[in-house]
């Protein structure tokens, strides 16, 4: 489901990351990728000593942000604030490879950190499956039941004791991918990277779920 | 039996399509988006429908956005299944000739298992007005409705992605100037005329505040004749723009100047008196009626600005109201009440713009209402100084369509009146378009998007 509650903590590790009010998704995400960096022991003192403003532009499209460091918190917001210590450029289908823009030199250790923090180690797909269940399993319309298949390694998981539901099925970094919330899961059904035993509604309510992930994860 | 009228049997149903040479009837209905949708069916297959209903595909009716893909990302009702059908059952009260040799009929959707469909703003409505008679009221309504015609033809709008088009009548841009080109008095006779034509009674038409732009008036009635009487002026608006060779859009604003609206206007009667009336100010009714309305205004804002560009009137100062805030005569409120008069005493519900849907405003206005006079609720005070500007601790309309969601879904006043599955779906096609615009270009500080007039000009 994608909701516009926003007033969630937040809190991941000792960072808070929090967001404005009525955020734009291009923000929501940056966001939930920042919680995710904070997640990880390598990534926490990273985010943890930086004080930067930083802008961020979507090379795609006219989605902007801006990632206020410091001060045991990260704020994020819609459009590049005058203030902003560097602007880099991404392109969210990449989730979120940063670059420097044209005619904006950026000291290559702090693009690297940058790109540390915005491109957090997946879990493995078992553990990111396990987490989107725990995150949307009960939320309205759901199958009960969720049977993801690695296309590799020929292994299963179920997710749900409900009512046998949906079929699952795509490579292990596809998975990873997808349940931790990164792309677009019509789009991924649409390219055949994965594949879906299950009905409309189903399929309507998982992409609601991804993007709560997505979102919010 | 199957009526077409009262006291009209099938054959004479059959004599009626006869007598008057129709050799095809257009089945229409509206759907949750507000779009006129139906097909064209044979007489033949028109008589053998009118019992069962007429297939359509549940997806194509009710489950895509105006830029034609499928809305997605909630959990949908149980009649959305693998495109499966509902039904659309014509209400042959409403039938007419809409031109030598076709009829038009309206009607209301139904799921195959002969259950009304949840999502039909039209049965909404019904469920409402049919509330209200059975507390003992009859609801008169009228709406307002406004429009920006444009020289150009429909198909040079499109090459030119609906921007930079000439407004129709000159650029004068105040309200009821009188010195317009012919051709603006040409398309405005036009319409009327054809409104004449199909029994749709009209009070008055005038140009408003900016430039191409009409206000139409149609006259006061129940409220689902008003509503079906309004999608069908807005079709008769589009097919004259389009034999005239212009093109026209109920847009809540095409361009980034004036926005346009779509007013309400709604008082009760109780044994052919109205009960909005008292000789000195809003009667105990319509003071419980405005408590009701006033508690459900932001929730019913979702409803009354459906989409992203709906959000663009709510200027201060520009002429649509921002705040919550109701008072009398006062229009720059969200609500003026017309107090006074034993005929006109009435509300007039000012936050609607003129994309929005008018069954559903009005069932949620109506509903809402309904409950206050039921549980007797006291609306805020009344304001007598201009609503607009107000200090931060004013309560502001919602401002985005997401905001504007937010409050419907918590609002169990309207879910108990139109029904927890209609609020549900509505809520999660609205999050569709908030995905949809910011994923198309669109953010919080643009300017009217092409994305925007792309996907509205023609549909909204």
């Amino acid at each position: 489901m994608i909701t516009f509650d926003v007033h969630e903590p937040g809190v991941s590790g000792d960072i808070l990351v929090t967001v404005e009010d009525d955020p734009t998704p291009f923000v929501l995400s940056l966001a939930r990728t920042i919680r995710a960096a904070c997640r990880h022991p390598d990534l926490l003192p990273v985010v943890e000593k930086s004080a930067d403003v930083v802008g961020v532009r979507s090379s795609t499209d006219h989605q902007s942000a801006t990632l206020r460091f410091g001060r045991g918190g990260v704020r994020v917001v819609h459009g590049v604030s005058g203030d902003a210590d560097l602007v880099v450029g991404c392109d969210p289908a990449t989730e979120f490879e940063v670059h420097a823009l044209p005619g904006t030199p950026i000291d290559g250790g702090r693009l690297a950190a940058l790109n540390a923090v915005l491109n957090p180690p997946l879990p493995s797909w078992q553990d990111a499956a396990t987490r989107f269940w725990s995150l949307t399993g009960d939320d309205p319309g759901m199958p009960g039941q969720i049977v993801v298949k690695c296309s590799g390694s020929g292994e299963e998981l179920v997710l749900g004791d409900g009512p046998a539901g949906v079929v699952l099925t795509g490579s292990a970094d596809q998975l990873a991918r997808t349940f931790s919330g990164l792309g677009n899961l019509f789009d991924d059904l649409y390219s055949g990277a994965l594949s879906l035993v299950g009905t409309l509604p189903q399929l309507s309510v998982l992409c609601g779920a991804h993007w709560k992930v997505k979102f919010h994860g | 039996m199957v009526e077409i009228r009262p006291g009209l049997s099938r054959s004479e149903v059959a004599d009626w399509l006869r007598e008057h040479a129709i050799d095809s009837v257009r089945i229409e209905g509206t759907n949750l988006d507000g779009t006129l949708i139906g097909k064209v069916v044979s007489t033949k297959k028109f008589l053998s429908g009118l019992e069962t209903g007429f297939a359509f595909a549940d997806i194509a009716a009710f489950g895509l956005d105006l830029g034609n893909v499928a809305y997605f990302g909630f959990a949908l009702p149980p009649w959305r299944t693998n495109m499966g059908d509902i039904l659309l059952r014509a209400d042959t009260s409403t039938l007419c000739v809409w031109e030598p040799g076709r009829a038009s009929v309206i009607g209301d959707f139904w799921t195959v298992d002969g259950s009304p469909l949840s999502a039909c703003p039209r049965q909404a409505l019904r469920r409402v007005t049919a509330d209200a008679a059975d507390r003992g009221y009859r609801i008169k309504v009228a709406v307002e409705m406004e429009a920006t015609v444009f020289e150009e033809p429909l198909r040079q709008a499109r090459l030119k992605g609906y921007r930079d088009l000439t407004p129709l009548g000159g650029e004068s841009g105040a309200c009821y100037v009188l010195a317009k080109s012919a051709d603006w008095d040409t398309y405005m006779r036009t319409v009327a005329a054809r409104l004449d034509e199909l029994a749709i009674p009209w009070e008055a038409w005038n140009d408003e505040a900016a430039s191409g732009q009409v206000e139409l008036n149609l006259e006061i009635a129940d409220p689902l004749t008003v509503a079906d009487r309004w999608a069908r002026a807005r079709q008769v608006m589009r097919e004259v723009a389009d034999r005239l060779g212009h093109s026209v859009t109920f847009m809540a604003k095409w361009c980034d100047e004036f926005g346009q609206a779509s007013h309400l206007n709604v008082s009760l009667e109780r044994d052919g008196t109205n009960v909005f009336y008292a000789p000195d100010g809003p009667s105990e009714l319509m003071t419980h009626f405005l408590g009701g309305v006033m508690a459900s205004m932001p929730g019913t804002t979702s409803l009354a600005l459906p989409w992203i560009t709906s959000y663009r009137r709510l200027v201060d100062l520009e002429g649509p109201p921002t705040t919550v805030t109701w008072g009398v005569g006062n229009k720059t409120t969200a609500i003026r009440a017309v107090v006074g008069h034993p005929a006109y005493s009435r509300i007039e519900h000012r936050v609607p713009g003129s994309d929005s849907n008018v069954y559903l405003v009005l069932a949620a206005v109506l509903g809402s209402g309904l409950a206050g006079i039921a549980e007797r609720r006291e609306p805020p005070p009344p304001s007598d100084l201009m609503a607009w500007s107000l200090p931060s601790d004013a309560e502001r309309l919602p401002r985005t369509i997401s905001q504007a969601a937010e409050a419907l879904e918590r609002d169990t006043v309207l879910s108990d009146a139109l029904g927890r599955e209609l609020i549900d779906y509505w809520v999660g096609t609205r999050r569709w378009e908030w995905l949809s615009y910011h994923l198309h270009g669109g953010g919080p500080d643009s300017a009217l998007t092409e994305w925007e007039a792309r996907r509205y000009f023609e549909l909204a």
